[in-house]
């Protein structure tokens, strides 16, 4: 009779285990790019040139897996989108006819204010590849503004 | 007498190689939703990162896109969406290549909204499907804005839905885009 017991609280629980981890895994939340630490840092013309030589390479480093990659690139315009976010564009690329795009959501257009084309500025994000229609654009996605 | 047709002909071709210059608008901030609606589950994923190029006088519309700029409310959704459905890593991007076929029916010199059809080849998943559509051209000054809305299914490009979460996922796709052009510079 108690070796029943067992068995059944023993099957109960792992229904509850499997439950619990199904929820988790349903819900769980995107990578905080805030507080995540870089897992790579350069500069927007090293990123760019990685796409430019080899792009099956790059992807593989920068994309695959979605690492949180730092930049620092010259802003060369902002826009604001249709809906909550703003694409901040770095050409900090002279030798490469390209740009980087960098979308930030609502968050950061309090730090906006500081920066209009030619200042430097670091953004941390994720990227998700090059596009191109008339020159090379590499997408960055989910990205914060890092104060110094 | 023969100078002056030369002459006719050089300004000619040079208000030509002009114009052409100003036939492109370009945006890289393009807006691609699209949107699953069933009782189990909503699935409404944005891309704002769609690059885009009109060309007024041919009628010509590019559109590229990387598909690992799609943001969902789930990351497991964007995970599942990257990995088992679009196979991103292999098929990095989706595009749309076509025009519209009946430009004579916009006057880009006018302000005011036109709807007009558009049709071309859409390449989603290493297969390509023809695709037909209105859209709206709104022109304002030198921006010119374009929305369009059509419907896809996941097995008009080869994607494989599993029968487990075949519920959560609609037949019929809603793809909406939102083109907001400004004249190429240079």
């Amino acid at each position: 009779m108690k070796k029943i017991h067992y068995v059944l609280l023993g099957v109960v629980l792992a229904f509850v285990i499997c439950i619990a981890v199904g929820l988790f895994m349903y819900f769980k939340p995107h990578k905080n790019i805030s507080e995540s630490k870089p897992d790579i840092i350069l500069k927007a013309s090293e990123l760019f040139k990685a796409f430019e030589t080899n792009e099956t390479d790059a992807t593989k480093k920068f994309v695959t897996g979605d690492p949180t990659i730092q930049v620092l690139g010259i802003v060369d315009e902002i826009n604001k989108n249709q809906d909550t976010t703003a694409t901040i564009i770095l050409r900090n690329v002279a030798e490469y006819n390209g740009c980087i795009t960098c979308t930030i959501d609502k968050s950061q257009f309090t730090k906006l204010d500081k920066f209009q084309k030619g200042t430097p500025i670091i953004i941390k994000g994720q990227c998700s590849g090059a596009q191109e229609l008339v020159e090379k654009e590499i997408v960055m996605i989910r990205c914060i503004i890092v104060e110094k | 007498m023969k100078s002056k047709i030369l002459m006719s002909i050089i300004v000619i071709i040079f208000s030509i190689v002009k114009l052409q210059a100003q036939d492109k608008y370009i945006t890289r901030t393009g807006h691609v939703r699209f949107y699953s609606d069933t009782p189990m589950e909503k699935i409404d994923a944005n891309n704002n990162e769609a690059g885009s190029i009109l060309n007024i006088v041919t009628g010509d519309i590019n559109v590229v896109l990387l598909n690992k700029s799609f943001k969902f409310d789930r990351a497991l959704m964007e995970e599942h969406f990257n990995e088992n459905y679009m196979e991103s890593s292999k098929y990095p991007k989706s595009s749309f290549k076509g025009k519209i076929s009946d430009l004579k029916s916009i006057d880009f010199k006018k302000n005011g909204k036109y709807t007009v059809k558009i049709e071309g080849t859409l390449s989603v998943h290493g297969k390509d499907k023809q695709v037909t559509s209105d859209a709206t051209f709104e022109v304002d000054g030198t921006k010119i804005s374009a929305s369009t809305k059509f419907t896809v299914t996941p097995e008009d490009f080869n994607i494989a839905i599993p029968s487990l979460v075949k519920d959560k996922i609609a037949k019929m796709l809603e793809v909406t885009a939102d083109m907001k052009y400004e004249p190429t510079k240079k």
